[in-house]
């Protein structure tokens, strides 16, 4: 039997204040130097918005950090998102993810994972789902 | 890069962070999270507003709709990767107002092996 319930609620990931210095290591790191993630004037003077809002693939690799965190580093088999809001700078997100199943693999289970980002005011930034492998060796310790 | 990838993401686990502690681990070099690919192709990103202008689109309407990743192997900074990418679906939605532009990309490593798929949906509006 799958030691994986269906349901089971992976540890959320709460970011705390997402400031302008993680956004800009992230800038660096991903390579993403789109002015709108960190110049306010811009933000505000060319894209007509409050303040700069952070990348949209910040909430995508909260779900990798997330789902690694779980599993552990390389268990992640396939990770998919879907953007629906703008997250503005300064913002927490609340990151979740439930499993809705689990199948025995040669190597141990593959868990399919939902996912939902939300900021603060409970707005749903991202979702998306996940499969990641969880080695049987791993389950039985 | 990897590494300020993963510490603007707040990751903590060294061998996210750290040569040696990745090396303890038994990987070859720190090892990449799992979204890390899209930095890999910002680096071309060049060859998307190609493919933008060779689809008549307008760079400045396109929205990233969704994103995925399929991962084969392990990615570690230091590793050499060939990436090809194509077409596969142009779709129009809401009866023509946006069309949706998907690609895949597949990573390979020397020796020809896949090591990661990237999947991505961008949403031109057609306005």
């Amino acid at each position: 039997m799958s030691p994986i319930a269906s349901g089971t609620l992976l540890p959320v990931l709460d970011t705390g204040l997402i400031t302008r210095h993680r956004v800009a290591l992230y800038m660096h790191g991903s390579g993403d130097t789109n002015p709108i993630h960190v110049d306010s004037d811009f933000a505000r003077d060319k894209a007509g918005l409050p303040d700069c809002i952070v990348h949209g693939m910040y909430s995508m690799g909260l779900f990798g950090r997330l789902l690694a965190g779980w599993g552990g580093p390389g268990s992640v088999r396939s990770i998919e998102t879907r953007f629906a809001a703008m997250l503005p700078v300064k913002e927490t997100l609340r990151c979740e993810g439930t499993v809705e199943s689990a199948e025995a693999v040669p190597a141990g289970w593959l868990a399919t994972v939902a996912l939902k980002a939300s900021k603060s005011d409970g707005t749903l930034i991202a979702s998306g789902s996940a499969q990641v492998l969880i080695e049987s060796q791993k389950t039985s310790a | 890069m990897a590494v300020n990838f993963a510490r603007g993401l707040d990751e903590k686990n060294p061998v996210y962070l750290d040569r040696s502690a990745a090396q303890a681990a038994g990987y070859r070099d720190v090892l990449t999270l799992p979204t890390f690919p899209i930095a890999m192709s910002t680096e071309r990103v060049d060859l998307i507003f190609a493919m933008l202008k060779l689809l008549q689109l307008d760079a400045a309407k396109i929205l990233h709709g969704s994103q995925k990743f399929i991962h084969h192997q392990p990615i570690c900074v230091g590793d050499r990767l060939t990436g090809t990418k194509r077409l596969s679906a142009l779709t129009d939605k809401k009866g023509g107002a946006l069309t949706f532009v998907d690609t895949v990309l597949e990573y390979r490593d020397t020796d020809g092996a896949l090591v990661c798929e990237d999947h991505c949906s961008l949403v031109h509006r057609n306005s």
